[in-house]
């Protein structure tokens, strides 16, 4: 099958079932070893980008069944898919609100690969591991403020209080700054706001670059937040294709790393996708 | 004698509106500043104070940056008009903002060291601009028509965007998105103590406007006439290109691109004062342009809480039916 997205990677490997990729889109933005030397020896063939794949290429792989996202709707060359007999099934995995809800979507690799019963007992397996870091954030004690975000263009883009990333938050028994706004996807604000409601927040996670320098780059009024000037911050940016694979199928490893960063005994070491912001 | 009393009430009427806007400007927002804290974070600044903090250091700096944008686009896009005797004339349709953001792009997407600074940003951006300028004046001399010098200035545009597409595709997550930022175009990134060099440069620009004011004047009646009246053409063609390539490259590696100010606002200065004379032009579009995008920006900040709109947006919204305003009246 060819798979479209790097998320798609992940679910496949926590099945073992990477033998079944022919194709996937864009090398750049692959983590798994095994599927990096597939593409080496041939036995993997990387299309592009997902609004541009090459059909000869798609062919070429002799895929059956290509997953991809669908960000824009549908595939954006799914009527010469339809003409050639390839199933194209779009994964929505990226829509839902919850954790688990988007691990879930495993089921959908093991149907594809008759895997659907490891693929249950997977499923009810993070299920647990999840519940058991959501008990274990419980315990420690810290209620440092945690601003997420940073600014993009003219306002600071935050997860608002419903969306992913919040219930994530919630779930590590995050104190969350803007945990109680509405809504399930970005708030857009004002720097000034953010400098004014983040006066005391000491933790800063996602500003999206891996060195205080290129955050001030982008955005030179980071250097007037506390976080910034005292507060610690990091970031998944280190290794944003590990960040992409995994994140999705090992939710419970998110919380592990939330929980060390919420109990300030986080080293680059102990995390297995965030990395301190220097 | 009309046109001084025009220019009088024109003063007069600036004098009120500038300083209402500019204070609507610093005050409002989702926070709201008193006039007491904008004066105390001036005269007995305390960075421990939010307020005075944020208008210290996000206000004054965005407020400082609004008025060099506005009123540098402006005269930019005056000296352009001029050189090339055609209203539709201007930095963003010329192509010299295309110029000034490829260089940004490579600048950023190449991961090239130098560039990664503020100095190197701006320079990349001046390099962008000139370069662009020049290749527009060299064409100029092959075209007869001003139509499609536009065209030319639109091609040129599209080839810019075209390579930079290109740079995105083979650039590295980080630098994408360090460009894409930029390009979003913003009048906040700046900081204080960058001021005094946007200012020092500004300056610059203007006093090499000043200093070229009487073959402006004359270049209105034709190059050929100028000529022959003792202007030396080349050397204005090349004193007007510095002077644009220095201030559109000085705001755009600062703010990003912002478009059809440069071309709006000197037809509306013409309008509004109803003169050929330069230095009262001059004077109109530092005003006028930079009221007008002190002006867009009070809006933006105004509506803040309901809806985000880009600087870059909403000049585009106002200059672009402007512009077929303007072709529809020349066409008749």
């Amino acid at each position: 099958m060819a798979v479209l997205s790097s998320t798609h990677i992940g679910m496949l490997n926590e099945l073992n079932a990477i033998n079944t990729i022919a194709a996937i889109s864009n090398v750049k933005y692959v983590y798994q070893r095994e599927v990096k030397s597939g593409i080496k020896s041939g036995q993997i063939i990387s299309l592009g980008d997902e609004g541009q794949i090459s059909i000869d290429k798609l062919l070429q792989s002799k895929t059956k069944v290509m997953i991809y996202s669908a960000f824009s709707g549908e595939f954006s060359q799914q009527k010469k898919l339809d003409k050639l007999g390839i199933i194209s099934i779009p994964n929505y995995d990226w829509r839902e609100t919850t954790p688990l809800g988007k691990a879930d979507w495993l089921l959908l690799f093991g149907y594809l690969t008759d895997k659907q019963k490891q693929a249950k007992e997977r499923i009810a397996r993070l299920n647990t591991l999840y519940s058991l870091g959501i008990i274990e954030g419980k315990k420690i004690k810290n209620n440092e403020i945690f601003l997420l975000g940073n600014q993009m263009g003219d306002y600071w883009y935050a997860p608002a209080g419903e969306s992913y990333q919040a219930i994530l938050l919630k779930d590590a028994g995050i104190n969350y700054l803007y945990s109680n706004t509405k809504g399930t996807g970005s708030l857009a604000l004002p720097m000034e706001q953010v400098i004014k409601d983040a006066e005391k927040a000491t933790i800063w996670l996602n500003p999206g670059f891996k060195s205080k320098k290129e955050i001030l780059l982008s955005n030179p009024k980071a250097t007037f937040l506390t976080v910034f000037q005292k507060g610690k911050i990091y970031c998944y940016s280190a290794n944003m294709n590990n960040f992409w694979e995994n994140s999705t199928i090992q939710p419970h490893w998110f919380l592990h790393d939330l929980h060390e960063i919420k109990a300030n005994t986080a080293t680059n070491e102990n995390l297995y996708f965030y990395k301190s912001v220097e | 004698m009309k046109n001084t009393k025009r220019l009088n009430w024109f003063l007069i009427g600036s004098m009120v509106i500038f300083p209402l806007m500019a204070y609507f400007h610093l005050s409002i927002g989702e926070i709201q500043i008193n006039f007491s804290d904008l004066k105390n974070s001036i005269f007995s600044y305390d960075a421990q104070n939010t307020a005075q903090l944020l208008a210290h250091e996000f206000r004054f700096p965005r407020l400082i940056m609004a008025c060099v944008a506005g009123a540098g686009l402006s005269l930019a896009g005056m000296l352009m008009q001029t050189l090339f005797n055609n209203p539709l004339a201007g930095p963003y349709v010329l192509g010299v903002n295309s110029g000034a953001s490829l260089m940004v792009a490579i600048s950023l997407l190449t991961g090239i060291q130098f560039f990664g600074t503020n100095l190197g940003l701006i320079s990349a951006a001046l390099i962008g601009a000139f370069a662009a300028g020049m290749l527009m004046m060299s064409v100029t001399s092959f075209l007869k028509s001003q139509v499609s010098l536009l065209l030319v200035g639109l091609m040129f545009g599209s080839f810019t965007s075209a390579i930079v597409s290109f740079l995105e595709v083979s650039s590295k997550a980080e630098q994408l998105k360090s460009f894409t930022l930029w390009s979003m175009g913003s009048l906040q990134n700046v900081l204080l103590e960058q001021i005094p060099l946007i200012l020092f440069f500004f300056l610059i620009g203007i006093v090499l406007s000043a200093l070229i004011v009487k073959p402006l004047n004359l270049l209105v009646i034709g190059e050929n006439a100028a000529s022959l009246l003792g202007i030396k053409i080349q050397q204005t063609r090349i004193v007007i290109l510095v002077i644009t390539a220095l201030l559109t490259g000085l705001i755009t590696a600062f703010c990003g691109p912002i478009a059809f100010v440069g071309l709006a606002v000197p037809n509306i200065t013409r309008i509004l004062l109803k003169t050929q004379n330069h230095s009262q032009l001059i004077l109109g579009n530092l005003i006028i342009g930079s009221t007008f995008l002190v002006a867009c920006d009070t809006f933006i900040q105004y509506l803040e809480s309901s809806v985000q709109l880009p600087i870059n947006v909403l000049t585009s919204l106002i200059g672009a039916p402007f512009v077929i305003i303007v072709l529809i009246r020349r066409t008749k």
